[in-house]
């Protein structure tokens, strides 16, 4: 019978796994690419600027109520009603914007992943409960839970990441479920349970790495979600406490302004614009890099 | 009369992965009536081939050559041009029936819309040359399931529905594309005797697209076995089967197993085909040719006639 | 002597219930393993064959233990499989493995072949340093033909051939005493077909394990079996030994499988296409008592339409489901 070459040498061949295959899709699509840039800036930005600046956040700067962007008096941004410098503010509303958006993403993440995942991957009684629970939520108003807590335990930033959070898990657990339920159905799954793998370990080791792909790109575009509930948030009055301060509060401020002082809604709502553009089109690049036609 | 001419006919793809050929200086032609089988595994280039008589390459591809349809160049032809000839003069049906048609139409809307459109008939007219197809591929009471969904079919009646479509215009070429691959064997002996009863009563032309020896066997005049976009062998059925010239052709025939033969030790074709992005100066089978020699590295074999008709592409017969 | 069943299966039943369109219909029950009785000897390979809807790849899952059977008995190594817990179930996988038909999806895209070919050593033999694994996984990577240095490969950069070799090497790291094989080889192309059933044959040979080959295509069946099993709706028609089933075949449904399959020779083929018949096209709704092939079968008579004929035996080892079959 004819064989294959043999070569027991000791140097494996270099694979190329699925995620290199990705990177080097997402690194060819110019709009992520960007987009990517453009965030990492915006991160850096609004971690670093503000040291550069001699104002402080909460600065009331007396003779300078409510003017223009003025490069002389360092006010790049101009200033609010109250004197305070709007870059800075500016760039402390987008820590509290990012923040957020990240914090409260990655709390629905492990919620949801877990949840979903059981859920999914048990089937039957078990997942129509759980999935019951989530249909149930999903039916509560967000908003007057939301002020629930406010009312109960203040305006706590600790707060608003658990109430957003707490939301958001259920669409997350609900893709994650359908997710697993498809992949529960491939046949290298059924692999693994041949080779005698535990449920627990097949969640592990065979589900959760396929779901990243599908869970990368929905938390993507999860957090400019998160970013805008909270911007409405503060919109109501409900969201950060003074003198901390949001895109979306610095956005409502403005918008009382808007006739006189354009400066104090302009700069805001174009980071916030500019963020949110940016993480959607990382969420379009990771989609498409993951899971091209061709394949 | 030949009615196909393929000359020259070469198809690249331009990927990420460097420049595919599929099809590599194909040449071969079909006479009216008859019915060839293009035989070859995955990568032999034998569904892009007969894709591009049809303008139905994906959008990355490049071909060059003649492709002569009753004299006729399609090779180039615009998609408004090639719209009268699909369907119409040269139909198609697929390995897969149930992805071929739409599944929320009724069966009957889409035979009819067919006639609509390339013959200009009237719906009842059309619905009853429709029901004539029927009848002429042995689906049972017609009448009644003319109007069904194509859910409402078994796998080999639903393939019987595509060869019904594609007849309907009383196309010159029939193009079948792994039409048995997914039936049960069963049903493909009878949907092999369905194709020969259309040859002899349309007088349609065959091209039969298939990796099986014996539906090649059982129903082809004509073969041409491809390997890696090029054509290895070509020749009438009883001339390729029991003269088989190329190591390729030996050795796929070896490798099969049959049923009336007695038991004996399968050879099997050793090492595998090579990355479709690699481009070989010699012959492509070269490196897992049991009878290769140094020169088959270095240099194309031609195409030589062996007898009338039958040719082969290897230096050994040189 | 006496040899050892290594596998018994005893009325087998897998029925799955179909919710129906209609709101108001009750659901219909799928019968589809409906009482298969098999034995399966130490070094033994015994096909399966039948064509879509079966029930040979449900029967397949279902001694697995990967479906949940309705009824019947799996006697596997003398131990009833389908009372045993799921934790116990998986101890018992360790000398009870499968082969898929698909090769590539059969294997975790995200994980390199040695990581997929190490999991049952992981499952099974928890107390192997890592130095010891990756030495048995370069060694079964040999053994099927691949080499050792394709380890960090992923299994979308290797072709169907070598995808299926992985998926064996897989079922034999931990030596199992018998492999499922479902439909190993049909999505593969011809060429390399013959390469993994010689490997397949090979691999019995030495190791001296059991097969049940799951297949359609009889001429590979032919090649590769010891005793065939052909199914048809979820039963068995005919049990007899490769030889007798394939010279003197006696259920009708057997006959007819046989005549169809094409010879690859123009002659021969030819002339057996002529002797094929135009089918019968069979009814879609199964009569609930009563032979299953009935509608299509070219003996029928009116007692198969009531009775449904039970497995006798008619020579040695052979057993057919027939009335009109003595």
């Amino acid at each position: 019978m004819f064989r294959l070459k043999n070569t027991d040498i000791t140097q494996p061949v270099k694979g190329r796994s699925l995620w290199q295959d990705a990177r080097q899709r997402l690194i060819h699509n110019k709009a992520a690419l960007v987009s990517a840039t453009l965030l990492l800036t915006i991160s850096l930005l609004v971690i670093f600027a503000p040291l550069f600046s001699p104002y402080a956040l909460d600065d009331t700067d007396w003779e300078m109520m409510s003017i223009a962007p003025d490069w002389d008096s360092q006010h790049y941004f101009g200033t609010d009603a109250l004197g305070r410098d709007l870059f800075v503010r500016t760039m402390h509303g987008g820590r509290i914007s990012l923040l957020i958006g990240v914090v409260a993403t990655l709390v629905s993440l492990v919620i949801g992943i877990s949840y979903g995942a059981i859920a999914g991957y048990l089937g039957g009684r078990v997942d129509a409960i759980m999935m019951r629970v989530v249909d149930i939520l999903y039916a509560m108003p967000f908003m007057f839970f939301v002020i629930l807590l406010m009312v109960f335990f203040g305006r706590n930033i600790l707060l608003i990441f658990i109430a957003i959070g707490a939301i958001n898990w259920l669409d997350m657990a609900r893709i994650v479920r359908g997710q697993t339920i498809s992949l529960k159905n491939k046949e290298f799954i059924e692999a693994a349970e041949a080779c005698g793998s535990s449920p627990l370990k097949i969640i592990r080791r065979h589900i959760l790495p396929n779901l990243l792909g599908i869970v990368a790109v929905y938390v993507t575009l999860t957090i400019p979600q998160v970013i805008l509930v909270e911007s409405f948030l503060s919109f109501l009055g409900l969201g950060i406490q003074e003198p901390n301060t949001s895109w979306g509060a610095l956005v409502n401020e403005g918008a009382q302004e808007m006739e006189t002082a354009a400066w104090m809604l302009i700069f805001p709502a174009s980071f916030l614009a500019l963020t949110l553009f940016c993480f959607n089109f990382i969420g379009d690049g990771l989609r498409d890099a993951i899971d091209p036609k061709d394949r | 009369m030949e009615i196909l001419q393929v000359k020259d006919l070469q198809v690249t793809f331009n990927t990420q992965d460097g420049s595919i050929k599929a099809v590599n200086r194909l040449n071969f032609s079909v006479k009216a009536g008859d019915i060839l089988g293009i035989v070859g595994e995955s990568g032999s280039g034998k569904s892009q081939a007969v894709m591009s008589i049809l303008g139905l390459l994906a959008k990355n591809a490049q071909t060059q050559g003649q492709v002569l349809f009753k004299d006729q160049q399609l090779l180039g032809l615009s998609n408004k041009q090639l719209n009268q000839i699909r369907g119409n003069q040269i139909a198609m049906i697929f390995q897969d029936p149930m992805t071929s048609i739409n599944p929320y139409l009724r069966i009957s809307t889409q035979m009819t819309e067919v006639l609509q459109v390339h013959r200009g008939m009237q719906r009842k007219a059309a619905l009853a040359l429709a029901i004539d197809m029927f009848e002429a591929v042995h689906i049972p009471e017609a009448t009644t399931r003319i109007h069904f969904y194509p859910h409402q079919f078994s796998g080999g009646m639903r393939q019987r529905v595509m060869i019904a479509m594609a007849l309907l215009c009383e196309p010159d070429i029939l193009i079948a594309d792994e039409p048995t691959t997914a039936l049960d064997v069963t049903v493909q002996a009878q949907i092999m005797k369905l194709l020969l009863e259309l040859k002899q009563k349309f007088g349609t032309t065959i091209i039969l697209i298939t990796h099986d020896l014996g539906v090649v066997a059982g129903v082809c005049d004509h073969v041409l076995v491809m390997y890696r976009g090029e054509m290895m062998e070509y020749g009438d059925v009883t001339s390729v089967f029991h003269y088989t010239q190329h190591p390729y052709t030996q050795g796929l025939l070896k490798s099969v197993p049959r049923l009336d033969q007695p038991q004996q030790a399968l050879y099997a074709i050793p090492g595998q085909p090579a990355p479709a992005n690699q481009h070989f100066a010699g012959c492509p089978f070269q490196e897992r040719c049991e009878q290769a020699l140094q020169h088959c590295q270095e240099y194309k074999p031609a195409l030589r006639s062996i007898t009338t008709g039958h040719q082969t592409a290897c230096h050994l017969t040189q | 002597m006496m040899t050892q069943n290594i596998l018994q299966v005893d009325n087998l039943q897998v029925h799955f219930k179909n919710h129906q369109h209609s709101l108001f219909a009750k659901p219909t029950t799928i019968r589809a393993v409906d009482g298969v009785d098999l034995a399966i000897t130490n070094g033994e390979t015994l096909s399966i064959v039948g064509e879509s809807g079966c029930g040979k790849s449900t029967l397949a899952r279902a001694i697995l233990g990967l479906l949940t059977p309705t009824g019947g008995s799996v006697i596997f190594n003398n131990k009833e499989l389908t009372t045993l817990s799921k934790k116990q179930m998986r101890r018992e996988r360790q000398h009870l493995q499968m082969i898929f038909q698909d090769p590539l999806a059969s294997l975790n895209p995200r994980l390199s072949i040695g990581q997929i070919v190490a999991e049952p050593l992981h499952n099974f033999s928890p107390h192997l340093t890592k130095q010891a694994i990756l030495q048995q996984v370069r060694e079964i990577l040999i053994s099927v033909g691949l080499s050792a240095d394709q380890l960090n490969r992923y299994p979308h950069e290797l072709s169907g051939g070598q995808c299926q070799r992985v998926g064996i090497a897989r079922a034999l790291i931990c030596h199992p005493q018998l492999i499922i094989c479902d439909e190993p080889v049909s999505a593969l192309d011809v060429s390399i077909q013959a390469q993994i059933i010689n490997l397949l044959m090979d691999i019995q040979k030495k190791n001296h394990i059991s097969l049940l080959f799951i297949a359609h295509d009889l001429s590979i069946v032919k090649h590769i079996s010891h005793r065939v099993m052909v199914m048809y709706k979820g039963k068995v028609v005919e049990l007899a030994p490769r030889d007798q089933l394939y010279d003197r075949p006696r259920h009708p449904y057997t006959q007819l499988l046989l005549a169809s399959v094409p010879i690859p020779e123009p002659v021969a083929g030819r002339q057996r296409l002529n002797l094929i018949n135009a089918e019968k096209i069979p009814q879609e709704t199964p009569t609930a008592s009563g032979c299953a092939f009935y509608s299509r079968c070219p003996i029928a008579q009116p007692l198969c339409a009531h009775q449904t004929p039970l497995l006798k035996d008619m020579a040695v080892e052979t057993k057919v489901a027939c009335h009109a079959v003595r």
